[in-house]
């Protein structure tokens, strides 16, 4: 075992010390350098390097072709530069393991074991200490290590990066993409403020926009206050400093309101006259009743980050990086039934699962959710029922279909006014086991559900119960200090709450590094966090819906029931 | 919703409830029930099947996983100024519970350990508790 591990040390060493040679003798220095790509617009250039970086296809189209360990041959498509530096390249720093920046800005100033001006900050002292020194790249050694995978200091990086076999041409078309990355620091930011905004959609109710509000306008504020006792007093500063830098701790932030008025196609120029008027570095929450899509493409198309607005129609997208959101919205609801039922269904004995949707945007977003669940699944599919809009489902009419259908489980994707249809369903011949509806879609109505429907009735409840919740009313009162509790919506001012939260944190980890993907990028390496409102919200690399999951639960007997859970919490 | 308790816990909550009956215990101590002093936190379960009757053990166990575990305290959910910790005062304790699933009957048997308690002493902290936002609804 031993003389293996010895054979497998001498075999690495060689493989070096050829790779080092080659570097040597195979790439006489500068010719890279001297590889004329005038022939391209900078705009091309940027175009072409970021799909080598985010791609890991070459200007041809082709995939790029990496070498993992010095000579095992890897498609650069699954060794893509964005999974380890990120979209911002100023690097990654997960589990203890760190990915060095690789921005022109960094890569072409010698690094030193402290970061100049920081030096007592013990939080940029412990990043920079990671790094070995090293001097600064020249376009020269920069391309070298790209394709050989030696520093300027002769060290290797082949343990953890692959080399890439790239032409000259493709070699000095990543190196000035790499010179644009996170280059000049992005609208927004000036020396002594950076300035946010929140949309707000015309229409919604101006107590839910409050509650939006008060929990942001609140952080602003705090921090605000804090900058201006930062320049008084020498004592306070120190002790921010410790924890922001002098950097963070001295900048006031601003929060503007952008409110849309009109229909949704008009949003587009409305955003577009405000940024103008005034860019922001990003969006913080933001509300609206209904479309949310203008919005989303408005950050997509411009690059600015929107930090978990509040709506229940999130764009779905498996590749659009600006928006992140709360959830799925209320299709994670009808997703969550799906895999209830999964997981019960063999106890059905072949009875038919039925989903009777109300036509409108919510029922169709949790008949979707279910359905395309539940397909994959492989059980038969559901039989499916549609209510037309505006026509209330009568109890004669549940009656029917429950005789005809017979069916294990009943879910009844509708508002409220179904519940008056469900009386006289627990004592039916042939009544579903379970009937499944939305929490959100029911609303406070939930909390009148009668006695005799309780056992019958189960729900889809996206958030932590509201008994475990009141840990978190603490964290609340400094936000609701003065103002009257129950004018504000609860679960809007949580959610706006956590905004705040997630956003203080973030350009604390920032480290003075203000660019937008860099927000993005830090918010997904952040450690799951406890947060209100919501059992669990994680935010992975990449990952753009925050919370995954749902309870299924009962409303308990008496006259101030409690939710209790039928489920955990039921995850994608 | 009410379920059988078996072991010391059960005998002294019986004690406790009879005396609160027969109205011989102090005014404070009937007052306030010993169960709210107590916390119970399951660290197993299993599923018991209807006698003579053929069930899915495997739905069953998964089922009984959720029911017993909704019988765990949350203790994140204690907020005191002066805070608390949690004093084991009984191991191996077990709570039976009806499965309630509609497909499926049975009862759940939840093993857990039980837990006083203590708040420690707030006096010297300014105790905001009666400040309270409204649920979430």
């Amino acid at each position: 075992m031993r003389e293996n591990v010895l054979l497998s040390n001498r075999i690495t060493l060689w493989r070096v010390a050829l790779l080092f040679l080659a570097t040597l003798f195979v790439q006489p220095p500068g010719s890279l350098a001297a590889q004329d790509i005038s022939d391209l617009a900078p705009a091309e250039i940027i175009r072409l390097g970021e799909q080598m970086y985010l791609k890991g296809l070459l200007p041809s189209g082709k995939p790029m072709q990496a070498y993992v360990s010095g000579d095992i041959p890897m498609e650069g498509t699954s060794f893509t530069c964005v999974s380890c530096h990120l979209h911002s390249g100023i690097g990654s720093f997960e589990a203890n393991i760190a990915t060095p920046p690789t921005n022109g800005r960094i890569l072409y100033q010698e690094r030193k074991p402290y970061i100049k001006g920081f030096e007592n900050v013990p939080s940029y002292h412990r990043y920079a200490s990671y790094f070995p020194v090293r001097p600064a790249y020249t376009d020269e050694t920069l391309a070298a290590l790209i394709t050989t995978g030696f520093d300027p200091t002769g060290r290797s990086v082949l343990k953890v990066m692959p080399r890439y076999d790239l032409d000259d041409r493709d070699t000095a078309i990543m190196i000035a993409y790499l010179k644009s990355l996170s280059d000049q620091f992005s609208p927004g930011v000036s020396e002594n403020e950076i300035k946010f905004a929140t949309v707000i959609v015309e229409g919604v109710d101006p107590a839910a926009v409050a509650a939006m509000l008060l929990p942001l306008e609140n952080q602003i504020n705090r921090k605000n206050s804090q900058a201006l006792t930062y320049q008084s007093s020498p004592r306070l500063a120190r002790m921010a400093n410790n924890v922001m830098g002098p950097d963070l701790g001295a900048k006031k932030f601003s929060l503007a309101r952008w409110v849309l008025k009109g229909a949704p196609e008009t949003w587009r120029a409305q955003l577009d006259a405000y940024y103008r008027a005034e860019p922001v570095f990003a969006l913080l929450g933001g509300i609206s009743d209904g479309e949310w899509e203008p919005v989303h493409r408005f950050c997509e198309e411009n690059r600015i980050p929107d930090l978990l607005p509040q709506t229940d129609y999130p764009v779905l997208s498996n590749s659009d990086w600006y928006t992140l959101y709360f959830s799925r919205g209320v299709r994670q609801e009808g997703e969550a039934a799906a895999r209830y039922l999964h997981s019960m269904y063999d106890l059905f004995a072949g009875r038919a699962v039925v989903q009777v949707v109300r036509d409108g945007r919510v029922g169709k977003a949790l008949g979707e959710g279910f359905r395309e669940v539940w397909a994959t699944t492989g059980h038969p599919a559901p039989v499916e029922i549609v209510l037309p809009e505006g026509e209330a489902l009568s109890g004669e009419r549940l009656r029917q279909i429950v005789a005809e259908h017979k069916p294990a489980a009943l879910l009844l994707w509708d508002d409220a006014t179904v519940l008056a249809a469900l009386e006289g369903l627990p004592d039916q011949a042939g009544r579903p086991g379970m009937v499944i509806a939305s929490s959100s879609y029911l609303g406070k109505e939930m909390w009148n559900i009668s006695e005799s429907l309780r056992d019958l009735l189960y729900l889809t409840y996206p958030f932590r119960l509201p008994q475990e919740e009141g840990r978190f009313d603490v964290a609340l009162k400094g936000v609701l200090a003065g103002k009257n509790p129950s004018d504000y919506d609860q679960k809007i001012l949580r959610r706006s709450y956590i905004v705040g939260e997630l956003l203080s944190k973030s350009l604390v980890q920032m480290r003075g590094e203000y660019y937008r993907d860099y927000l993005l990028d830090v918010v997904g390496m952040m450690a799951d966090s406890v947060f209100p409102l919501y059992e669990r919200l994680g935010f992975g690399p990449g990952q753009r819906y925050a919370s995954k999951g749902c309870f299924i639960v009962q409303l308990g007997k008496g006259a101030n029931p409690q939710l209790e859970r039928r489920s955990e919490w039921v995850t994608q | 919703m009410g379920y059988p308790i078996s072991g010391r816990c059960g005998v002294a909550l019986a004690l406790v409830l009879w005396g609160t009956a027969v109205g011989w215990l102090p005014p404070a101590l009937a007052a306030e029930p010993v169960v709210d002093k107590k916390a119970f936190m399951v660290n197993d379960y299993r599923y018991e099947p209807p006698e003579g009757a053929t069930a899915n053990l495997d739905i069953g166990l998964s089922l009984c996983g959720t029911r017993c575990h909704a019988l765990s305290e949350n203790f994140a959910s204690y907020i005191k100024p002066g805070g608390w910790r949690l004093i084991k005062i009984a191991g191996n304790v077990t709570i039976r519970v009806e499965l309630n699933n509609p497909f499926l009957g049975g009862q759940c048997v939840c093993v857990g350990n039980e837990y006083k308690i203590d708040w420690y002493d707030a006096a010297t902290y300014r105790d905001r508790s009666e400040i309270r936002t409204p649920a979430v609804e």
